[in-house]
């Protein structure tokens, strides 16, 4: 019985060790840094990958202050044989407004996949500072070696070349990022203008590739 | 009585105190509410799931193997990548996922509901959002606790006989409920922490720029809200007050039904207003876990007793209108015969 309760206490101990060295090694890695968590960096994260990766800034510490749309152009043979470039599309704002429409729409996953795909691209290489890297981008391009995010915003695009009213087969796809600033809280009441205070990125044209449809 | 005696005999009496599993119906309602988010995702995403996790997905084979890799970690739609096997895997996570959340071998399905939910989000990472990263850290520590409350297993299985080790099982619940709880304080304490060092969380107009972000808008709702200096200004420093507050009073008898109500109140109107349903319901059922076991039984005595006054009244009403409907009747029936005579 006194064994028992030896065993029992021993794993109290062990549990309770355990709980907290998890949530120190937790706090550490989701607060900013300090000399501390530099030090022993490697240790939390070894601890803490890939199971318990922790990120709740949630619009913090600054929101959207601009919306950044992405868009895409599809270049494709028409029915008489000629190959055409189509307008540009705004992919996100398609997606948005579905999702406006319909607050439980099955396409805000495809919005959201948009969203974190485009978040990851402005943090990839071919993006220094928050400008694009125009000779990288060449040369990963001619190469076929588009960073992960550039090429599944271009499978995007692809797939949603069926939701447009071209009637044509599909050649090529690029894609863009369209940044529109809307008014600053102080001027609220001013009309927004969607085609004023815009600024374009443009990707180059890639190859279609066979992507999954969405509905 | 030497020290040592003393801090043995607490270990002791702690040890012995954790041996049983508490907030048990906590846990349950957390799993009935992950476990149905995502039967309802699977549900809902049915028509997405071969541009979203299959074959010929968005995200192709090559570029989530290079991303499983940086993560150094797996998914088992990376092991069986062929068409045939992400629509099994993708059944089989949906039925895991319904039977987690009916709560059918729940020892089992908890593992199963964990390694079926990461394969599938780590399939195509790009498709998380904070919820989504709770409901799997949280998924993790639920395969610790006994979730046996609320559950088909409750009725169809017959409860194993309590072993000698059964303290164990006991012990390991309390620390999973313990670590539940801690981490829903992390995500509200570092959620509150960042935006105070944002400006336009601190000047007030936050909300306006989220409200406006075309991403996150709900033209009319949204307008109304973003349009008044007062609903802005409120709306931001409630989010922060209760953010930065919820790590320290979720622990408080009594403030936490305050901090449930505002995580109940700001989800329902990030869900409305913003668009983030499913996260919003994550994030409230996960709230489930700060009421303990006499709360809930609590719970489900005052809202049996009010049904049965609900019952009686309606019963009451019903007798009441039948016995008017026979007056009527009998008035009716003897000034026929009056007349007849």
């Amino acid at each position: 019985m006194k064994q028992h309760q030896t065993i029992r206490n021993v794993c109290l101990i062990g549990l309770t060790a355990l709980l907290m060295t998890h949530f120190l090694m937790t706090l550490a890695i989701t607060l900013p840094p300090t000399p501390l968590t530099t030090e022993y960096g490697k240790a939390i994260d070894s601890w803490m990958h890939p199971y318990f990766l922790q990120g709740w800034s949630f619009f913090a510490p600054t929101p959207p202050t601009e919306d950044d749309f992405v868009i895409a152009q599809y270049k494709y043979t028409t029915p008489s044989g000629s190959t055409v470039e189509s307008p540009w599309i705004n992919l996100s704002r398609t997606l948005n407004e579905a999702i406006q429409r319909n607050r439980l729409s099955s396409l805000d996953i495809v919005q959201q996949t948009v969203n974190n795909v485009y978040g990851d691209l402005i943090k990839s290489p071919l993006f220094k500072d928050g400008k694009l890297d125009e000779k990288l981008l060449e040369r990963v391009t001619e190469d076929h070696q588009q960073p992960v995010p550039l090429h599944t915003l271009e499978r995007a695009a692809m797939s949603c070349y069926r939701i447009t009213s071209f009637r044509g087969e599909p050649v090529a796809v690029r894609v863009g990022i369209l940044i529109h600033k809307f008014p600053r809280f102080t001027h609220r009441y001013e009309k927004d203008d969607p085609a004023a205070n815009n600024s374009e990125i443009q990707m180059p044209f890639v190859p279609f590739e066979s992507v999954a449809a969405f509905d | 009585m030497s020290v040592f005696c003393k801090i043995a005999n607490s270990l002791s009496a702690a040890s012995r105190r954790l041996s049983t599993g508490r907030r048990q119906f906590g846990v349950a309602v957390m799993r009935i509410v992950l476990g149905s988010v995502m039967t309802v995702l699977y549900g809902i995403h049915f028509s997405q799931r071969h541009f979203l996790w299959g074959a010929d997905a968005v995200l192709t084979h090559a570029d989530n193997s290079a991303i499983l890799a940086a993560r150094r970690t797996w998914s088992l739609y990376a092991v069986f990548p062929s068409a045939f096997g992400a629509e099994c895997l993708y059944w089989l996570g949906l039925i895991v996922a319904l039977m987690f959340a009916a709560g059918l071998f729940t020892r089992v399905t908890s593992i199963l509901f964990f390694v079926f939910t990461w394969s599938l989000y780590l399939r195509n990472p790009y498709v998380l959002n904070g919820g989504d990263n709770l409901l799997v850290i949280l998924g993790i520590y639920l395969i610790f606790a006994d979730l046996g409350a609320l559950s088909l297993d409750h009725g169809l299985v017959r409860k194993r006989h309590e072993g000698s080790f059964s303290w164990l099982s006991g012990m390991l619940h309390n620390f999973a409920v313990a670590a539940c709880l801690l981490q829903l304080g992390i995500v509200y304490f570092e959620a509150g922490f960042y935006k105070i060092q944002g400006h336009v969380w601190s000047d007030g107009t936050a909300i306006y720029y989220i409200l406006r972000s075309n991403g996150f808008a709900l033209p009319g709702w949204g307008d109304y809200i973003w349009r008044s200096a007062g609903l802005v200004t409120i709306c931001t420093y409630g989010t922060i007050l209760f953010e930065i507050t919820h790590a320290f009073l979720m622990w408080h008898r009594r403030l936490k039904y305050v901090i449930f109500s505002g995580a109940v109140l700001l989800h329902a109107g990030i869900g409305l207003l913003m668009g983030l349903v499913w996260f919003s319901v994550t994030m409230i059922g996960a709230h489930a876990i700060l009421f303990d076991d006499d709360e809930y039984i609590r719970l489900h005595n005052w809202l049996r007793a009010a049904w049965r006054q609900i019952v009686a009244a309606f019963r009451g009403s019903l007798g009441a209108g039948a016995r008017s409907h026979d007056a009527e009747a009998a008035a009716g029936e003897a000034a026929m015969i009056e007349s007849a005579g």
